[in-house]
C-alpha cells in the first residue's frame, strides 16, 4: 500500500475532528512505511547510532507528511499514532526474533534482513509489551503515555496535547507507570530498560 | 484492582512521591483507609529506590527529558581539588553541570563546568579535550568567556568511586541569551544588534586563534548586565567544545570524538549534523539561526522536536523570517539567510563579514522605518447586508468598496485593498481580531438595512488595539441617493482619522464612481476574474469589463480594467499576437484618462503597455510614478513598478516596490508570487523560493508561485525539484505555452535532450492552432546549446513584441547567449542601449 501525502494529511485532519474510524485507515499506511523504513535500517546495519525508531518515526512524518502544510493538533496525531506503530513493528520484529531463534516454526528470514535487536532485548521488549497491555486494564492513559514516550519519543508537552490533559498530569502518571512497569518486570531475570544495547 | 482503589493508590502515591525520602513511609503508616491501597503504594514506593534508569530512554536509546527534578552530583560545601568550595548547583547543559564556587587559593569567585564522562573516561578523547582548553585559554577578549584551567576530582562515595573532571572559568552574573529570550519573546533590531555584534567580535578573535565554537547558541551567550539601562556585556561561554583549525585556516577539521554529535542541534549546520568538515562558517550557520531566534522569537519550525527541526534543514528551505516578522527589517533578513545558506561555501566566510554587512546599510533601514510611520492604517470590513435578500449584496459589498477606493486617495492612510477584507466576508465576528491579523491599527465595520423606500446605513469605526468604537453613527436616506450616501461614510471616516482632506481631494472623488451599480458590480467581478491569472478567467473579466463599458460608457475605471485584461492575456496567455492586444490595451487606458485625467490605475495600465509591448522601460516608469503619486494606496501600481524595475535591473528597489504593494494586498496571490519573482530575477533564488511557497499556502496551485519555484530551482541547480514543480506549473496553467518552454528548458539543462525535445513538438503542434510566442521555443534551443536556432527564433520573438524580452537583461536563463555579438543587437532591439545596462 502505497500512501500519498495528501491520504495522510486528508485522515491526520479527519482525526483532529475526532473521526476514530481515521486512526484505523492511517494505521496500515503509516505501518507500511515504517515497516519498509526499519527493514532498509537493518539492511544498511548502520553503524552509527542515530538512526533509532524514534527517529524512523521522525523521518516517517518527514515523508508522509512533509511538505504539506497541517496544523499542531493534526502533526500530533500523527505521531500518536505513529507511536503505536512503531509499538506494533518493534514487537512483531521481536516475535519474529524469538521465534527464529527457538527454530519452533521455520521463519523465512530473508538473507538481508539482519535483526534490530539482540534475543534479549527481544524479549525484554515483549515483557514490557505485555506489562503494558496488563496496565492499560487498570490505567489506559498511563499506558498510552508510556507508548507515545518509549515508543514515539514524544516530549510530554505534546503528549499532554494529544490527550487534553495538562503536562503536570502527564509527569504524573508517567513516573506512576514507570514505578508500577517496573514493580511488574523487576523479577524477571536481567531487566533492562535503561540505554539499548548495541547488537 | 477497581479503579476506586486505583485512584486512591495514585492519590496517595502522588503525595508520598512528593515528600522526602525518608518520611513517605511514616507518612503511609499514619494513612487510614484501605490496606490494599497502602500495600500498593508501598510495593510502588520500594520500587522508586531500585528503578535507576528503567525507561529513561525511548526504545531507541534517545534520552528522556527529565520529567522530575534534578539532583545535582555535588552538594554545596563540597571542597573540589583540595581547591574549590562548592557555593551553589546553577546549570545543567550539554556538557555536564555548572556550579559557582569559591576558589580558596585565589580568594575569589569562579564556575566550575564538570565534563561529562563520555569524555572524562576516555584517555584519548580527555588528551585531546585537555588540549582545546590550552588553545581557548589563549582567547583573551572581552565577549569570550575566561577559561582558566582544568582540574580532576577523586572521591569515594556510597556508589563507589567518584572521578570529576572540570574546568574553572570565569564567573558570569546575569542571563543567557536564552534565558532573555525566553522572557521577552522576539527581540528589537537596536538591541539584537548590540549584542550580536559583540559574539560577531568574539568569534571573530577565536576564530583568529583557529578555535571553532561547534556549539553556538543562545544558551553559551551571557548578557552581563552593564552601566546604563540598556547596556549589557555580551560574553561567549563553552568554547571549550571547540576544535583545533590547523595553521591554515581554510582547511578543515572533523569532529573530535569521531562518533556521535557533540553539541545542540537545535543550532547546528547541516555539516556538523552530517559530521562533515567543519570551518568558520558553521559557526557563522548557527550564528544565522541565533539571529533567526532574536528577530522572531522562535527558531523555524519551532514547534517540533529537536531532531525533526535540525533534519528538515538538510533538506528544506528555512522559512524566510518575513513570515513570521512582516515587518523585519529587509537588511537582517538578507544578512541571515545568507548566514543559513546550506551550503558552506554560498555564507559569509567569516564573522567580519557578517558585521560588514549588517552596519552598511543601517542608516537607510532606519530612514524607511520613519517615513512609514506616519501612516493610519485601517480595513474597511465588508459593510454586513442584514437585509436578507441576496440582491442587495452589491449595495453593501459597493459601499464598502466606494469607502475603500475613497479613503485609498489620501496619502496618509494605508487602506487595505479589496481583495484582502473581502476575504473575510462571512466571517466578522471578531473585527479586532480581523484588525489584528491584517496588521491595521483601526478597522471599519458596517451594515445595511433598508427600510420600505429607504436605506439605513451604519458604521463604526474601532480600535484594534482596545476594541473601542472610536466613531459609529448612523444614516438613512432614499434609494437614489445611494452615491451620496457612500461619499458621505467615506467622507466622516476620513475625517475621523485625522487626515487632512483637501478640497482638491475631494473634488477628486467625484467621477470615479459609475453613475449606476451594475457598471460597478460588473467592474469589480472583471478585477476579480483578472486576479485569477488563468486563461478563462482573464477571458471571463475582458467580458465583465465590456459590459461594464455597455452598461455606463463614461465609467473610467472599467476601461482600465479592459486594457489591464489585455495587456495581462498578451503576457501570459497569448492566443494570438501581442499587436492584437496591446494596442486595443492602450487605447482603453487613453479613454479613461480622457474621462478622468487623474486615475491612478489608468496610468498604470498605460505603464504596463509601455514595458512589455514597447519595452520602453523609462517611460513605463514615469507611468507607474505618476499612478502612485495619484494613488498610493493602490496595491497593482506598486506590483506593476516592481516588475518594471526589475527588468532594469534595480532588484533591490523593485522588491521594495513588491514589499509596498503586499502590504497594501498581503493577502493577494498574485502580488505574492510577483514578490518570489523579483526575488528570482535579482539572484535572491533562497527567498524566492520561500516566497513561492508562501504564495503558495495562500493559494494552493497557483501557477506563477510554481513558475518561480521552479525557475529558482533550477537556478540553484536543483533539476530533480525544478522539473517537478514546473510540471505542476504545466498542469496548473493548463499546458501554457510559457510554462511549456520553462519546462523544456529545464529538461534541456538537465540533459534530458528527449524530453525537452517532447515539449518542443508539443509546442509546435500547439502553434498550429494558437499562436505560441517565438520567445518559447527559443527558451528551450538555448537549453538544448542551440545557439543559432535560438536568435533566428529571438529575432522572430523582436518582431513579434514578445513580451517576455522585457526580461532579457535579468532573466539568468539567457546567459549562455550573453557573449554573442548577436545578443547584444537584441538587448539592443529590445532597447537596452549601452548606457543603461552600464547603470
Amino acid at each position: 500500500m502505497e500512501a500519498t501525502p495528501s491520504d495522510i494529511t486528508v485522515l491526520l485532519r479527519q482525526l483532529g475532528k475526532g473521526d476514530s474510524r481515521a486512526e484505523k485507515e492511517l494505521f496500515p499506511l503509516i505501518y507500511s512505511d515504517l515497516r519498509r523504513r526499519a527493514a532498509s535500517y537493518m539492511r544498511r546495519e548502520r553503524k552509527d547510532h542515530t538512526l533509532t525508531p524514534t527517529a524512523l518515526v521522525h523521518e516517517a512524518y518527514l515523508k508522509l507528511v512533509g511538505g504539506h502544510n497541517i496544523s499542531w493538533q493534526d502533526q500530533n496525531h500523527f505521531f500518536a499514532v505513529a507511536s503505536q506503530v512503531m509499538r506494533r513493528v518493534l514487537i512483531d520484529h521481536a516475535r519474529m526474533r524469538l521465534r527464529a531463534k527457538r527454530g519452533a516454526e521455520p521463519v523465512r528470514v530473508v538473507a538481508d534482513e539482519a535483526f534490530l535487536f539482540t534475543e534479549q532485548k527481544s524479549a525484554e521488549l515483549l515483557a514490557l509489551h505485555e506489562a503494558l497491555i496488563r496496565l492499560a486494564k487498570i490505567d489506559a492513559r498511563q499506558s498510552k503515555i508510556v507508548e507515545l514516550r518509549y515508543f514515539g519519543g514524544l516530549k510530554i508537552s505534546t503528549i499532554a496535547q494529544v490527550l487534553h490533559v495538562s503536562p503536570e498530569t502527564v509527569k504524573r502518571d508517567w513516573s506512576h507507570a514507570r514505578l508500577w512497569l517496573f514493580g511488574a518486570l523487576k523479577d524477571r531475570p536481567r531487566h533492562e530498560f535503561g540505554p539499548m544495547e548495541q547488537s | 484492582m477497581n479503579l476506586d482503589l486505583w485512584n486512591k493508590v495514585k492519590e496517595l502515591l502522588t503525595t508520598a512521591l512528593a515528600l522526602p525520602e525518608d518520611a513517605r513511609s511514616s507518612f503511609l503508616d499514619q494513612c487510614g483507609g484501605e490496606e490494599e491501597v497502602r500495600d500498593e503504594v508501598a510495593r510502588l514506593l520500594a520500587c522508586k529506590s531500585e528503578i535507576g534508569t528503567f525507561l529513561s530512554q525511548t526504545v531507541g536509546g534517545h534520552k528522556l527529558e527529565e520529567s522530575g527534578a534534578y539532583s545535582p552530583v555535588c552538594n554545596p560545601g563540597v571542597i573540589l581539588a583540595n581547591r574549590f568550595r562548592v557555593i551553589r548547583f546553577l546549570s545543567r547543559g550539554g556538557m555536564g553541570e555548572v556550579y559557582e564556587a569559591e576558589d580558596i587559593e585565589l580568594n575569589r569567585r569562579v564556575a566550575l563546568k564538570m565534563v561529562m564522562p563520555l569524555v572524562s573516561r576516555d584517555p584519548n578523547c580527555l588528551q585531546r579535550f585537555k588540549r582545546e582548553v590550552k588553545l581557548a585559554q589563549q582567547v583573551t577578549h572581552p565577549n569570550v568567556c575566561r577559561i582558566f584551567d582544568f582540574f580532576r576530582h577523586s572521591a569515594t562515595v556510597s556508589s563507589g568511586n567518584l572521578e570529576l573532571v572540570f574546568v574553572s572559568m570565569e564567573l558570569l552574573q546575569g542571563e543567557t541569551l536564552a534565558d532573555r529570550l525566553l522572557r521577552i519573546g522576539k527581540m528589537e533590531a537596536d538591541k539584537a544588534l548590540a549584542i550580536l555584534s559583540q559574539v560577531l567580535s568574539a568569534l571573530e578573535a577565536a576564530h583568529a586563534v583557529g578555535v571553532l565554537h561547534r556549539d553556538l547558541k543562545p544558551g553559551n551567550i551571557f548578557l552581563v548586565p552593564g552601566e546604563g539601562p540598556n547596556l549589557c556585556r555580551a560574553v561567549v561561554t563553552d568554547f571549550g567544545l571547540a576544535l583545533p583549525l590547523s595553521e591554515d585556516s581554510s582547511r578543515s577539521v572533523t569532529p573530535a570524538t569521531g562518533s556521535g554529535i557533540l553539541g545542540t542541534p537545535a543550532y547546528m549546520s547541516p555539516e556538523q549534523l552530517e559530521n562533515g568538515p567543519l570551518t568558520p562558517a558553521s559557526d557563522i550557520y548557527a550564528l544565522g539561526l541565533v539571529m533567526y531566534h532574536m528577530a522572531t522569537g522562535a527558531l523555524p519550525s519551532k514547534d517540533e522536536t529537536l531532531f525533526v527541526m535540525a533534519a528538515r534543514r538538510l533538506s528544506e528551505e528555512i522559512p524566510s523570517p518575513r513570515r513570521f516578522v512582516p515587518e523585519i527589517d529587509p537588511l537582517w533578513e538578507s544578512v541571515m539567510m545568507r548566514c543559513l545558506e546550506r551550503d558552506a561555501s554560498r555564507r559569509f566566510q567569516s564573522a567580519r563579514a557578517v558585521a560588514k554587512a549588517l552596519s552598511r546599510e543601517e542608516s537607510i533601514v532606519k530612514v524607511t522605518h520613519k517615513t512609514r510611520r506616519g501612516l493610519q492604517s485601517v480595513a474597511i470590513l465588508p459593510f454586513i447586508n442584514a437585509s436578507g435578500d441576496s440582491e442587495m449584496e452589491y449595495l453593501s459589498d459597493g459601499i464598502t468598496e466606494t469607502v475603500i477606493s475613497s479613503l485609498s486617495r489620501i496619502p496618509t492612510i494605508r487602506v487595505m485593498a479589496r481583495s484582502t477584507v473581502f476575504r473575510f466576508k462571512g466571517r466578522l465576528d471578531n473585527p479586532q481580531a480581523i484588525g489584528r491579523q491584517l496588521g491595521v491599527a483601526k478597522v471599519v465595520v458596517g451594515r445595511i438595512l433598508p427600510r420600505g423606500a429607504s436605506l439605513n446605513v451604519g458604521a463604526e469605526l474601532v480600535d484594534v488595539e482596545n476594541g473601542w468604537q472610536v466613531w459609529g453613527e448612523q444614516f438613512n436616506r432614499r434609494f437614489d441617493d445611494i452615491f451620496d450616501l457612500q461619499e458621505e461614510i467615506a467622507g466622516k471616516i476620513s475625517l475621523k482619522l485625522e487626515t487632512k482632506l483637501g478640497r482638491e481631494e475631494k473634488k477628486r472623488f467625484l467621477g470615479k464612481h459609475p453613475q449606476n451599480t451594475e457598471a460597478y458590480r460588473l467592474y469589480l467581478k472583471g478585477r476579480y476574474f483578472l486576479n485569477k491569472r488563468t486563461e478563462a478567467d482573464i477571458k471571463r473579466s475582458i467580458e465583465y469589463f465590456e459590459r461594464a463599458i455597455v452598461s455606463d460608457p463614461r465609467y473610467a475605471l472599467a476601461y482600465s480594467g479592459l486594457a489591464d485584461a489585455h495587456t495581462t492575456q498578451a503576457f501570459l496567455f497569448p492566443v494570438r499576437p501581442p499587436a492584437e492586444f496591446m494596442p486595443k490595451a492602450q487605447t482603453a487606458a487613453m479613454k479613461a484618462l480622457s474621462i478622468d485625467e487623474s486615475l491612478a490605475e489608468a496610468y498604470a495600465s498605460l505603464g504596463v503597455v509601455a514595458m512589455r509591448y514597447e519595452w520602453r522601460l523609462a517611460k513605463a516608469e514615469e507611468h507607474f510614478t505618476q499612478a502612485i503619486t495619484l494613488n498610493p494606496s493602490y496595491a497593482t501600481a506598486h506590483h506593476w513598478y516592481g516588475e518594471c524595475l526589475a527588468a532594469m535591473g534595480r532588484g533591490e528597489e523593485a522588491i521594495d516596490q513588491l514589499r509596498q504593494a503586499q502590504v497594501l494586498d498581503p493577502l493577494s496571490a498574485i502580488i505574492n508570487a510577483v514578490l518570489a519573482a523579483v526575488h528570482y530575477f535579482a539572484g535572491n533564488y533562497v527567498c524566492s523560493i520561500e516566497q513561492c511557497r508562501y504564495t503558495l499556502e495562500l493559494e494552493s496551485n497557483f501557477w506563477p508561485a510554481y513558475q518561480f519555484l521552479g525557475m529558482s530551482h533550477e537556478a540553484r541547480g536543483e533539476f530533480p525539484q525544478a522539473i517537478d514543480t514546473l510540471r505542476r506549473a504545466v498542469d496548473s496553467s493548463r499546458r501554457s505555452s510559457l510554462m511549456l518552454s520553462a519546462l523544456g528548458h529545464a529538461y534541456a539543462v538537465n540533459g534530458d535532450v528527449r524530453a525537452s525535445q517532447e515539449i518542443y513538438e508539443e509546442l509546435e503542434q500547439l502553434s498550429k492552432v494558437r499562436y505560441v510566442s517565438p520567445l518559447n521555443f527559443a527558451l528551450i534551443k538555448i537549453g538544448l546549446g542551440d545557439a543559432d536556432r535560438a536568435f533566428a527564433e529571438l529575432e522572430r520573438a523582436v518582431q513579434g513584441h514578445s513580451a517576455w524580452l522585457v526580461f532579457l537583461r535579468v532573466d539568468r536563463r539567457f546567459d549562455p547567449l550573453r557573449a554573442d555579438p548577436r545578443f547584444g543587437e537584441i538587448m539592443r532591439q529590445v532597447g537596452f542601449s549601452r548606457s543603461f545596462s552600464a547603470g
